[in-house]
């Protein structure tokens, strides 16, 4: 047997074809097919659909709808947030205490501030300067660093 | 294999029914569905497991078809469909088949090709028309899987390489040395016959 023949052969096999009315036939069951499949789909399935289909309605996109649903999430932490505000508070102020306490003040001896014609007003405490002179109410003057406004004291120098 | 006006056509139709005109997808199942039973028939030698095909084709093709961004024809692309559903039935079904080749077509008496090959033969020409379809049938159902998709899409459909290495997958060079081998197979199963 040639290539020829059997090419020949095999070409007839075109003629095989279904019994008359077979393809409208098959249109119904295509149909019927369809319908059945619909019927056994998962109801998440269902329900997916259906929310695209609600939203394909409403003339948003895919980006409007994931926008949407965005938008759906932040309101419900937003809402969240204000409708239990007294769990969060409890939970978050421990960390704020102690972020807000300040750590102590180094001592800073002979620390002053130079200022002309004000009172004399040490920059920390007075407990923390072991040279500030006891207050007696006068005005006090720095002048080069060296406190020379003190009142004359009884004690004199000797050299 | 396609004009260009029969795939505007058809993007038309895919355009329609993804937008979910049901109708339009009905246009394409009557346009498609005589070389898609061809396809599917030749490969299973069987009319109600290809009638049963076909439904299973056509509904996975309408779940599929949102899908569908026409890389390439609608045509390739439901014949890749339904060669892959039909050789994995095959493997399911396994040598279990039947062959009920006996409603061919009254007019292939009188093709040209027919004429002229019973009268080219002598044993030919003796031969019973349905017992040589018979023998014929049951020599591409010797053959396996895949070279009976590419002789039925090459010699039965007339489909080019080309094509048919888009449906399937594979390269040109594949399927032309498929077509080699199958063809020898064949010719050794019916030189008893002729």
């Amino acid at each position: 047997m040639t290539d020829e023949q059997l090419s020949a052969l095999l070409r007839l096999k075109r003629f095989e074809q279904p019994p008359p009315g077979y393809y409208d036939r098959l249109l119904e069951n295509v149909h019927r097919r369809q319908r059945a499949e619909l019927l056994r789909r998962p109801l998440w399935k269902i329900a997916l659909e259906r929310t695209q289909v609600f939203f394909s309605e409403h003339s948003m996109g895919h980006l409007s709808y994931a926008g949407a649903m965005a938008a759906l999430l932040l309101t419900g932490i937003v809402a969240i947030r204000v409708m239990v505000p007294g769990r969060l508070e409890t939970k978050t102020s421990p960390v704020i205490a102690k972020l807000v306490v300040p750590p102590p003040p180094a001592p800073a001896p002979n620390r002053y501030v130079v200022i002309e014609n004000q009172p004399h007003t040490p920059a920390l405490e007075p407990k923390a300067l072991p040279m500030a002179p006891p207050s007696t109410g006068a005005p006090r003057y720095v002048i080069d660093a060296r406190p020379a406004s003190y009142e004359p004291s009884s004690s004199s120098f000797r050299f | 294999m396609q004009d260009e006006q029969s795939r505007q056509q058809d993007d038309q139709l895919i355009a329609r029914t993804q937008a979910g005109d049901a109708a339009a997808f009905d246009e394409l199942i009557v346009k498609y569905s005589p070389r898609l039973y061809g396809l599917v028939y030749n490969m299973t030698s069987n009319h109600e497991d290809t009638n049963d095909l076909m439904q299973d084709i056509w509904s996975k093709a309408f779940r599929s078809i949102t899908g569908f961004r026409g890389k390439s024809s609608f045509y390739t692309w439901i014949h890749s469909i339904g060669v892959n559903m039909t050789i994995n039935f095959l493997k399911k079904r396994g040598r279990r088949f039947h062959l009920s080749l006996d409603d061919v077509d009254a007019g292939v008496q009188n093709d040209k090709e027919f004429i002229e090959l019973t009268a080219s033969s002598t044993p030919v020409r003796e031969a019973d028309l349905s017992e040589l379809q018979k023998r014929l049938n049951e020599a591409m159902q010797k053959l396996s899987h895949d070279h009976r998709a590419v002789v039925t899409m090459f010699d039965i459909q007339g489909m080019p390489h080309a094509e048919i290495a888009k449906i399937l997958g594979i390269s040109e060079g594949t399927v032309r040395s498929r077509l080699f081998y199958a063809h020898r197979q064949l010719q050794n199963f019916l030189t008893e016959f002729l």
